[in-house]
């Protein structure tokens, strides 16, 4: 299994520059998923990994092979289509030994191999069937095997998960996962939604909309710890508190307005932060807990006004609207084990979250 | 180097394969279209076709006896494709609109006459209308006439031949058009209480447009040119373009002159395919709704 | 749907319509079966013109001419057609349009013009020069069927097919021919048909040697009504109707494929 390495990856599609100076390590054997939002050039850094587009300047390494220019049929790189590529007029067992025939294999080989392939994929009833006439999640089973089959060194996933519903969606995804770990082959994943990513992804990487790297790391790190407010934004939901940093008697204050400041914690480059001009801090709304009544153990204290009640099934939001007139989103779940205080509209409550729950971030 | 060379292949792969579309359209249809505007500007005779330039055989070719025969075929032209505009809106509208079922088989029964030999159907016709043919033969078991009447060699033959062979190539592209139209845009007239008048002159016939101006003009341009049918249907007493072109090339032996006659025609056929292009835009810009 | 008046007129005129449209063929094809030779005449059926039609060896070999030709031209034009169609499916410009005007162009111009061309240069008038004729015209109906064919293929069927290893060349044969085998097929039986049914063109450039089935038809009509000519008629209106039989079928099959998609 290899590694995947863009280095100073230029990319123009006519006026639109989508990507500039893009570097990215990929490294093997793992599952990797590139998040970012639509149009971002997420597409555009799978495409140029297979082989469809090529860069205009900077290289793509596989393992340690330059594979910038090489064409699509000689990469030993793979690719699971969002709409699947399936060919229409070649049945289920035809599509699969599609790589196989192309290399010419033995017949024999070729029966033996496909069979393998469609048993660990659950699909020998379907054989001889057209692919026309097979469901959703049936067809991107074909394609995942179609691409498997050929043993590739990493094997790209666009949106796979973008043409089939919800139900379906959840299982797919654990499949995916259980497929690397059976395979044990690089698995690059594209997506534009972060439950996917986190939910598959050893590691991942965030890209934003100009088509730069945002951050890159695990799942919790990504979530825990955001570099940013555009990564706080889009994994999960978040509170953005914006302000003024202050040092004074040896903690650190974030000033919302001149009255009102909250802990932030000392970690990371905070003493840099403390020039600029306005600072972020993002609170994950779970981390948050409201209470009508004053509880203690917290180090961090607002008080605000219910503007809005929303009923998630499992969990509560709450829209809570600060005194300076930010909102601030809590997530409340709805164990209900005991009998608890209700929080109606225009309540005034109190918002309670721990100081090292919260991320200071620049920008 | 050796990338460069291959993209170098990679191209002339591309270079080979559309070649001899286009070096055929060059050599077979440009160059004899160019030639013909050479020849109507030159002089000469047998080897040495091309020997001279001249304008001589535009002078002679602008003359009230050719001018008068071009406007005879551009008003066949603009009849026939009129008249086949009006009478093939409606079927071609029924078909798209009105048929959900049976759609395959009226669309093969509309095909056929389109691709029948035009020859074939000349003759039928001849059948029809000749001195010893079907109508006569029925007028006159009816009594209503005693000799038999000559429809032959007439305008009016030349002009219900040219609207039944032309009838086909204008149902085609309307009915195209028609059928793309978004059925919910015509709910949707409907639900905001449109009649089907209102809906008619301001959804569907402007969503048409393409397709009738594609069937007027098809029908207009290839129709001015026609010659089998005034050829055969009106002998030598009626010229059109298509036939004095015929007696210029083969019994006159004039090639210039033929040359000549054909860039005036078609100088004169595209300077009114455009004022009818004009007409068609104005007609189809409108910001009132029509009741 | 009520039983008005209005709603009975739309129908009735498509009815008259169709009536008027087939007349003339439907007319001369019971008369081919007609014994007498005067079309005033109703003698009897019999088949005895067609006898006559498949004994007659000048129209067989006019007949054999005219397939040739066709046949010729529908491959040619066909052949190009698809290598212009594939080698250009990248570029943005629109080069198909070019050939639009194939179809455009009134006969009787290009007549006159490859006539005018190939007098001058010498070339021999015959089959070979309407062989070049009609291919031009053939273009101008292939090309606009294969590139819609063409267009509505998804390249990512050819990327995945790169993806998984195979060369340009396999990619086509396999893939993509397999995708456009019922335009293939719709274009060359429409250019068969076009090129039976071409007159003006061959009138101009076939020359004295050569004789199609049209130029036949063409100095029967002029010297008259003859009832070989009836049968004749009628059978190429039956090929026709075969020929276009098929025509339909195939783009039936072609939508309802796209359909399931």
């Amino acid at each position: 299994m290899k590694s995947i390495k863009l280095v100073n990856v230029t990319k123009s599609f006519g006026f639109d520059l989508i990507l500039k100076n893009f570097n990215l390590e990929i490294p093997s054997g793992k599952f990797f998923a590139l998040l970012g939002p639509s149009g971002c050039g997420k597409t555009t850094v799978l495409r140029m990994i297979a082989g469809f587009e090529e860069p205009d300047h900077g290289e793509i390494y596989l393992g340690n092979t330059n594979i910038s220019h090489l064409p699509i049929n000689q990469r030993r790189v793979n690719t699971v289509f969002q709409n699947y590529a399936l060919f229409p007029h070649f049945n289920v067992f035809d599509n699969v030994a599609y790589s196989l025939r192309v290399k010419q294999f033995s017949q024999d080989e070729i029966e033996y191999r496909v069979a393998k392939m469609l048993k660990m994929f659950g699909l020998e009833q379907l054989k001889y069937k057209s692919v026309r006439q097979i469901s959703g999640g049936q067809q991107q089973r074909v394609a995942i095997a179609r691409a498997v089959i050929n043993e590739p060194d990493v094997l790209l996933l666009d949106e796979p998960l973008a043409a089939l519903d919800m139900r379906l969606r959840e299982r797919v995804l654990v499949e995916l996962i259980e497929l690397q770990e059976e395979l044990g082959m690089t698995f690059i994943y594209v997506t534009h939604d972060q439950t996917e990513a986190l939910t598959v992804a050893d590691q991942m990487a965030i890209m934003g909309k100009k088509g730069q790297i945002e951050q890159v790391g695990t799942p919790k790190e990504v979530y825990e710890f955001p570099k940013s407010t555009m990564v706080a934004r889009f994994v999960g939901s978040t509170n953005i508190l914006h302000g003024n940093l202050e040092f004074e008697h040896e903690t650190l204050y974030l000033y919302l307005d001149e009255k009102n400041r909250v802990l932030v914690p000392m970690v990371g480059n905070w003493q840099e932060l403390l020039k600029q001009d306005r600072v972020y801090l993002s609170i994950r709304p779970e981390k948050v807990e409201l209470s009508k009544s004053p509880l203690i153990g917290f180090t961090n204290h607002v008080v605000g006004t219910v503007s809005a009640i929303i009923y998630h099934g499992r969990s509560t939001q709450y829209n809570i609207a600060l005194v300076n007139g930010t909102v601030m989103q809590v997530f409340e779940q709805n164990e209900e084990h005991f009998p608890k205080e209700t929080i109606d509209y225009d309540d005034v409550v109190n918002v309670y979250w721990q100081t090292e729950n919260s991320v200071l971030l620049k920008s | 180097m050796f990338e460069e060379f291959k993209k170098l292949i990679k191209s002339e792969t591309y270079f080979f394969l559309i070649t001899p579309a286009y070096m055929w359209q060059i050599m077979f249809l440009v160059l004899p279209i160019v030639f013909v505007v050479v020849l109507s500007l030159s002089a000469g005779q047998g080897a040495h076709l091309v020997q001279s330039f001249t304008l001589q055989n535009f002078y002679e070719v602008f003359q009230l006896s050719q001018i008068r025969i071009v406007v005879r075929s551009i008003v066949l032209a603009s009849t026939t494709a009129i008249a086949s505009l009006f009478i093939a809106y409606p079927v071609a509208y029924f078909l798209a609109l009105h048929i959900k079922r049976f759609k395959f088989f009226f669309l093969f029964l509309l095909s056929i006459p389109f691709l029948i030999n035009v020859l074939v159907q000349v003759y039928a016709w001849f059948f029809i209308l000749e001195k010893n043919g079907v109508i006569n033969h029925v007028l006159m078991m009816l009594g209503l006439v005693e000799k038999p009447l000559n429809f032959l060699n007439s305008y009016f033959a030349i002009y219900l031949v040219m609207f039944h062979v032309y009838l086909p190539f204008m149902i085609m592209p309307i009915y195209s058009s028609l059928e793309k139209i978004d059925t919910r845009l015509i709910e949707a007239s409907y639900d905001l209480g449109a009649s089907f008048r209102t809906t008619f002159w301001n959804i569907i016939l402007p969503l048409s447009m393409p397709g009738v101006q594609a069937g007027f003009f098809l029908v207009y341009v290839v129709s001015f040119g026609e010659y089998v049918i005034p050829s055969l249907l009106g002998g030598l007493k009626h010229f059109f373009v298509g036939t004095l072109i015929s007696e210029y090339f083969f019994i006159g032996n004039d090639w210039h002159l033929g040359a000549a006659f054909i860039c005036l025609s078609c100088g004169i056929l595209f300077i009114s395919a455009i004022l009818y292009y004009v007409f068609f835009n104005k007609i189809t810009v409108r910001s009132k709704v029509i009741r | 749907m009520q039983l008005r008046l209005k709603n009975f007129l739309l129908p009735c005129y498509v009815v008259l319509f169709c009536i008027f449209l087939y007349l003339p063929i439907i007319i001369l094809t019971i008369y081919s079966f007609n014994e007498g030779g005067f079309p005033a005449q109703w003698k009897g059926l019999s088949l005895c013109w067609y006898y006559d039609l498949f004994a007659s060896i000048e129209i067989w070999r006019v007949f054999l001419n005219s397939v040739f030709v066709a046949f010729m031209a529908a491959f040619l034009s066909v052949t190009f057609g698809l290598m212009l169609v594939y080698g250009a499916r990248k570029f943005t410009t629109n080069i198909a349009s070019f050939f639009y005007s194939n179809i455009l162009v009134p006969d009787i111009v290009i007549a006159v013009g490859t006539l005018s061309l190939f007098s001058y240069f010498m070339v021999p008038l015959g089959l070979i020069t309407l062989v070049i004729a009609h291919t031009l015209l053939g273009l101008g109906f292939t090309i606009p069927i294969l590139k819609a064919r063409l267009d509505e293929l998804d390249p990512r069927l050819v990327e995945a097919s790169l993806d998984l290893g195979a060369s340009a060349w396999y990619t086509f044969y396999h893939i993509v021919l397999p995708f456009l085998y019922p335009a293939i097929l719709v274009s060359t039986l429409l250019v068969i048909i076009v090129s039976f049914d071409d007159f003006v063109i061959s009138f101009f450039c076939a020359g004295s040697s050569a004789q199609t089935l049209s130029l036949y038809v063409f100095t029967m009509i002029r010297s008259g009504i003859s009832p070989t000519v009836n049968a004749l008629s009628a059978i190429m209106l039956l090929v026709s109707s075969i020929f276009i039989l098929v025509i339909s079928l195939l783009q039936v099959r072609l939508a309802a494929h796209d359909e399931s998609k």
